[in-house]
């Protein structure tokens, strides 16, 4: 049985081997699809958001740039893809994950009908360090947005605390 | 496609150090946590499987990242126009705000600049439940010249 809980498909090894990671960058992925105005205006619904530049024009809100990286839940076998969140993959001991921040510059204002690709360096993973939650280390990753002419968006910069809870085995 | 957008707001010179932008408030239910999920494609089961929330050491399903960059943009586009630009956005996560509390965003203006031709406003927020301080993070907007 695997012992991810997340379903997101962590991998395992020793925090040397995590370690390893720094310094990798993913191959570019593509997001499924480009950017909706559905998309837009279930984001825009979600924080009661009406800005008229999403509901009146064809601009996205920055906000959701992260999720151009998420894969679908379930997809035909022959769609299906093996590129989920890079920092994801890396392995260590942690079986539970929790984002500590995210920063996100912006170079333009993302729009309807761009269709983004996505690559993602992992910059640094802490040594391990107890928090209230648990005992685990910080993987800082930064995510680069490009559009389908290769022009940068944005890029988000995220802190992903990876943990066991204290009385879990690593 | 191409749209005229009537818009509003906030000039760089119309704005001082010391600024605070008007208070969002929005009811955390368990219905918008799902929406959260929904709405982002964010299916880590922290934001929808309440066993796994408390298995990880969470009180229940709790509010994503994703939620929190949509609701500070909210807030700074509320406060200062759809023409102002977030061109920084930081967010930390210190605390998670569950469903039956209320997620409060609040700010004030801290330091104003221009660089490489842009008019650039830094603010200080932060996103507080009833419980405290939750997401404290700090934005870099950049207004137009002069009001549309």
């Amino acid at each position: 049985m695997s012992d991810d809980v997340t379903g997101l498909g962590l991998k395992f090894g020793t925090v040397e081997e995590g370690q390893a990671w720094v310094g990798r960058t993913s191959e570019p992925k593509k997001a499924w699809f480009p950017i909706d105005r559905s998309m837009v205006l279930y984001y825009c619904s979600l924080v009661e958001d009406g800005n008229p530049r999403y509901w009146d024009g064809d601009e996205c809100p920055p906000g959701l740039l992260m999720t151009l990286g998420f894969n679908p839940q379930w997809t035909p076998e022959h769609l299906r893809r093996g590129d989920g969140l890079f920092a994801l993959g890396i392995p260590l001991p942690g079986k539970h994950i929790i984002n500590a921040s995210t920063t996100t510059e912006l170079e333009r204002r993302p729009r309807i009908g761009d269709h983004v690709s996505i690559d993602e360096e992992i910059v640094s993973i802490s040594e391990e360090k107890t928090t209230r939650l648990g005992t685990g280390v910080f993987i800082t990753s930064v995510t680069t947005y490009r559009d389908q002419r290769g022009d940068t968006i944005g890029r988000n910069t995220n802190v992903l605390f990876r943990y066991n809870l204290q009385e879990e085995p690593a | 496609m191409s749209t005229t957008i009537t818009t509003w707001g906030l000039s760089y010179a119309e704005v001082s150090v010391g600024d605070e932008i008007p208070p969002v408030s929005l009811p955390i239910t368990h219905k918008r946590v799902c929406m959260n999920a929904a709405s982002t494609w964010d299916w880590f089961p922290g934001h929808h499987e309440p066993d796994y929330a408390r298995a990880q050491g969470q009180r229940n399903i709790y509010l994503s990242t994703l939620f929190y960059h949509g609701f500070v943009d909210r807030g700074l586009n509320d406060w200062a126009g759809p023409d102002a630009l977030i061109r920084r956005r930081k967010i930390s996560m210190i605390k998670s705000i569950y469903p039956g509390q209320t997620a409060t965003l609040t700010g004030k203006v801290v330091g104003k600049r221009e660089e490489n031709g842009r008019q650039l406003v830094d603010l200080e927020l932060l996103v507080s439940s009833e419980e405290g301080p939750c997401v404290p993070s700090e934005a870099t907007v950049e207004l137009p010249d002069r009001q549309a």
